[in-house]
Order: structure tokens, then C-alpha cells, then sequence
């Protein structure tokens, strides 16, 4: 007999002793129906809550430990929603990476910590994405084409910020001027400013261009959740149009 | 177990419309081979029911993640195992001591004591005894296979799979799961292989004082 064989006469000899549990499907049905725990809990205290000296109660602890709690937990978790959020409308909007770049600047003026200002590299698209990808609950696909309309987008975006840092370069250059002479160089001045315009509306047309494309390549669901999320970190007036049809 | 795939689509079809009857039919149907495969791979009697359990719960409940395109084995297998795995995870972490694994002085011991071998008719007590040691190591070497090992060779043995519902399983291609049989097999004969040599040198151990005792004894008999 071979060491396979063995193992295998070994192996037949190994008995599961199993026998029928005939309330098997009662109890998988009873569990698969019953309310989840979150849903237990909201009926306890609705219960409870009918009781006007239980409520008080209730509500001078739900007061206390919210108070604590709040401070332990929404500091951290908006701290990581909002950095994630940060690294993804930086990624599709010039003008706001621009408001970033331009803050931080002017803060480093102000004598504060002086930051080495980094470069807006391809990690901020990815962690973007990325918390895009749990946000929407992304399938493989589906994130492939969205980092793919990103990745081609990320190029427009990159060039229309260059003429955005130096339209603000040229910005700078003339308020410097204008302290030290005194002199308002008017012509220049209207020029500039037709240039941020443009710069301006054109960030806005490229960004509404990617969302749009991206909103087609996701599922309705998921569209609604895009949407949602993108009026919280970036007020768009499309879609606040669209929310608002009552006007 | 012989797949009856055209049977089991049916089933599934009777469970998206939840058609009465439906879920106790998939658990008449499923009951036996999940068990047999938790039960082997947990080797817990009270874990098996409770993983059997969550699995048809998730059946019922995920029913409408089905894709018709894959043998109904594969999914139910796939939940199964997996739960199986997230409750080993958790035994790590939460290491435990059963009582069953507890002698009465209150030690350890890998081997059942003599009272559980029982033998059949046709064996010696000592062949039986043998025997049963071997199967005792063997539960032992399947529980202390990785999981997409100790998953493929209880599939393999016992469940009939084909290499490519087990792959879908263990999410490897059907050249994995060869692999992992292969290994598997080759671990289960090293361990085998080592009881023995500890059996026979603490047989030997054992048999050296006798024969000293006994020899000072004959000795003086013989005077």
C-alpha cells in the first residue's frame, strides 16, 4: 500500500457523525428575518423611552457621553474624511489646488511653520481615487474606467494649473509693483484679469466634464451616492439646480 | 458528492422567488456535505452547527448575489469556507481550552484515551488501538493545514469536487489547486511519518528499563 493509499484508507475511516437536524431551516429562516442588532437596540429605547423618568435619564446620559465621545471620535474620523476628500477634489480642480497652494504660501509669509511645499504628485489622484473607490463601493471594472478618465484628465488639469500659478505669479508681481510705485498699470491689470477668467471657466468646464463622464460609467446607486458626495465636498450649481426644482 | 447542477440552478430559482419550501430544499439538499466539510475542518461539533447555520443564513439572505454562471458548490462551498476561516481567525485570537481536550488531572493530551477506541469486531484491541492513532494524528495534521490546503484536500476527499469548482473555492487557478493538493498530501505523509518514528522510539525507550528490571531478576532466579 502506498503512502497515498494510506492516507486515503486513513482519511475513509474519519467519520463526521452527522445527523439531521431537522430544525435547521426554522432557525436559519427565524435569524435570517430577525431585526439586527442596531434594529434591536432602537426598539429598546423607543420602549424605554415611554417612560418619562427613564427618558430623562437617558437623555442626561446620552448628553454626557456624546459630549465625551464627540471629542474622541469626530476629530479623528473628520480629520481622515476631510484629508480624503481634500486629496480628491485637489485632484479634479486647478483652481482649488491653486486656493490650496496660494494659502499655504501666504502662510509661510506670515512667519508661521514653514512647510517645504510638495508638489502635487499622482499620490493625491491615488488616495483620491482610492478613498473614491470605498466611498462608491467601486467594483474592479468600474475603477479601472473611472481612474482611467482621471489619469486622462489629470494631463488638462496639470497644463490649466501651470497657467493658473503663473497668471497668479504675474498677480503678484504687479501688487508688488503697484506698493512699492504707487502706480496702478491699468491695461495689464484688465488683461490679468480677463486671463484668471477664462483660466477660471475653463477649470470649471474641464472638472464638470469629468464628473459628468464619470457619473456615466458608474451605476444609478452609485450616481446618487457620487452626487451626494460631491455637493459636500464641492458644491457644484448643476447639481444644486437639479436638487432644487421646486424654484 | 455528485453535483447536480441542473437541480441545484432550480433550487436557487425557487429560493429568488421565494417560493415556499424553497430554503428548506436547498437545506435538505446542502446539509450533508456542508456539514461534513465544517465538521472537518473545525473538528468541533458545536462550531459546525453554529457555521452550518450562519451559511444557509447567508444563502438565504444573499441569494440575490447568485450568478447562475457558477456551480451552486462553488458559492456554498466558498461562504462555508470562508466562515470557517474567519472562526479559526477568531480561535487565534481568542485561544480557548475544551474541556474534551482535557484529561482528568487536568492535562493536555493529543491521543484519546483507551476508553474511546472502540474496536470492530473483526480487530484485535491492538490493531484497532493502532489504527485509531493514525487517525488521530491524521485530524491533527488536517487541522494544522493552512486553510486553502486543509480547504482543497477536504473538497478533494470527501466533497467529489472537480479542480475547478475547488479552484473557484480557494481562488486559485485548477494548476493551484493540484499544487495545493500535492502539498497538502506531502505535509499529511510527513506528519504520519513523524508520530510513528516518536511512537516506535518512545516504544523502545519504555522497553529498555523493562528489560533491565527483568534481567537482575531472571538472574537470580536462575542462582
Amino acid at each position: 500500500m502506498s503512502d497515498d493509499d494510506k492516507i486515503d484508507e486513513i482519511l475513509n475511516r474519519w467519520d463526521d457523525g452527522y445527523s439531521v437536524d431537522s430544525e435547521l431551516a426554522e432557525r436559519v429562516r427565524a435569524q435570517a428575518e430577525a431585526p439586527s442588532p442596531g434594529e434591536e437596540i432602537v426598539v429598546w429605547i423607543g420602549n424605554a423611552l415611554l417612560r418619562p423618568g427613564l427618558a430623562a435619564s437617558f437623555a442626561a446620559v446620552f448628553v454626557l457621553v456624546g459630549m465625551g465621545l464627540s471629542q474622541l471620535i469626530t476629530g479623528g474620523a473628520r480629520d481622515s474624511r476631510e484629508e480624503l476628500t481634500l486629496s480628491y477634489r485637489l485632484s479634479i480642480d486647478p483652481i482649488y489646488r491653486l486656493q490650496a497652494m496660494t494659502g499655504a504660501d501666504q502662510f509661510a509669509h506670515q512667519g508661521g511653520v514653514a512647510t517645504p511645499r510638495k508638489p502635487v504628485e499622482a499620490s493625491v489622484l491615488l488616495a483620491g481615487l482610492g478613498w473614491l473607490q470605498g466611498a462608491l463601493d467601486l467594483s474592479e471594472p468600474q475603477y479601472r474606467k473611472v481612474s482611467a478618465l482621471h489619469n486622462y484628465y489629470e494631463v488638462a488639469f496639470d497644463e490649466l494649473f501651470t497657467e493658473l500659478v503663473e497668471s497668479h505669479r504675474e498677480f503678484q508681481a504687479l501688487d508688488r509693483k503697484r506698493m512699492e510705485n504707487d502706480v496702478i498699470d491699468y491695461f495689464k491689470l484688465y488683461e490679468l484679469l480677463q486671463n484668471q477668467k477664462r483660466l477660471s471657466e475653463r477649470s470649471t468646464q474641464l472638472t464638470e466634464e469629468l464628473l459628468s463622464k464619470v457619473e456615466q460609467v458608474i451605476e444609478p446607486a452609485q450616481r446618487a451616492r457620487y452626487r451626494k458626495l460631491l455637493d459636500n465636498i464641492y458644491p457644484r450649481p448643476s447639481h444644486m439646480d437639479e436638487e432644487t426644482t421646486d424654484a | 458528492m455528485p453535483s447536480d447542477s441542473a437541480n441545484d440552478q432550480e433550487l436557487m430559482r425557487g429560493l429568488l422567488k421565494d417560493a415556499p419550501g424553497s430554503l428548506e430544499r436547498i437545506i435538505e439538499r446542502w446539509q450533508r456535505p456542508l456539514y461534513s466539510f465544517i465538521y472537518r475542518y473545525t473538528q468541533n461539533e458545536f462550531a459546525t452547527r453554529d457555521i452550518l447555520q450562519e451559511t444557509f443564513v447567508r444563502i438565504y439572505t444573499k441569494r440575490h448575489k447568485y450568478r447562475f454562471s457558477y456551480p451552486l458548490s462553488s458559492w456554498v462551498f466558498t461562504i462555508a469556507a470562508n466562515l470557517c476561516k474567519n472562526k479559526a481567525r477568531w480561535h487565534q485570537r481568542h485561544p480557548e481550552t475544551s474541556i474534551e481536550c482535557l484529561s482528568v488531572k487536568g492535562e493536555r493530551r493529543s491521543r484519546p484515551n483507551l476508553l474511546e477506541v472502540l474496536p470492530s469486531e473483526d480487530d484485535l484491541p491492538i490493531d484497532a488501538i493502532e489504527r485509531d492513532e493514525d487517525l488521530g494524528t491524521l485530524k491533527n495534521a488536517v487541522a494544522g493545514l493552512p486553510h486553502d490546503l486543509r480547504t482543497a484536500v477536504l473538497l478533494h476527499h470527501y466533497q467529489d469536487l472537480s479542480y475547478k469548482e475547488i479552484s473557484d473555492i480557494v481562488g486559485c487557478s485548477t494548476r493551484g489547486v493540484e499544487t495545493r493538493l500535492y502539498r497538502a498530501r506531502k505535509l499529511l505523509r510527513t506528519r504520519l511519518a513523524e508520530a510513528r518514528s516518536l511512537e516506535e522510539s518512545a516504544q523502545k525507550k519504555t522497553a529498555q528499563p523493562k528489560a533491565e528490571t527483568v534481567g537482575p531478576t531472571c538472574a537470580s532466579i536462575a542462582l
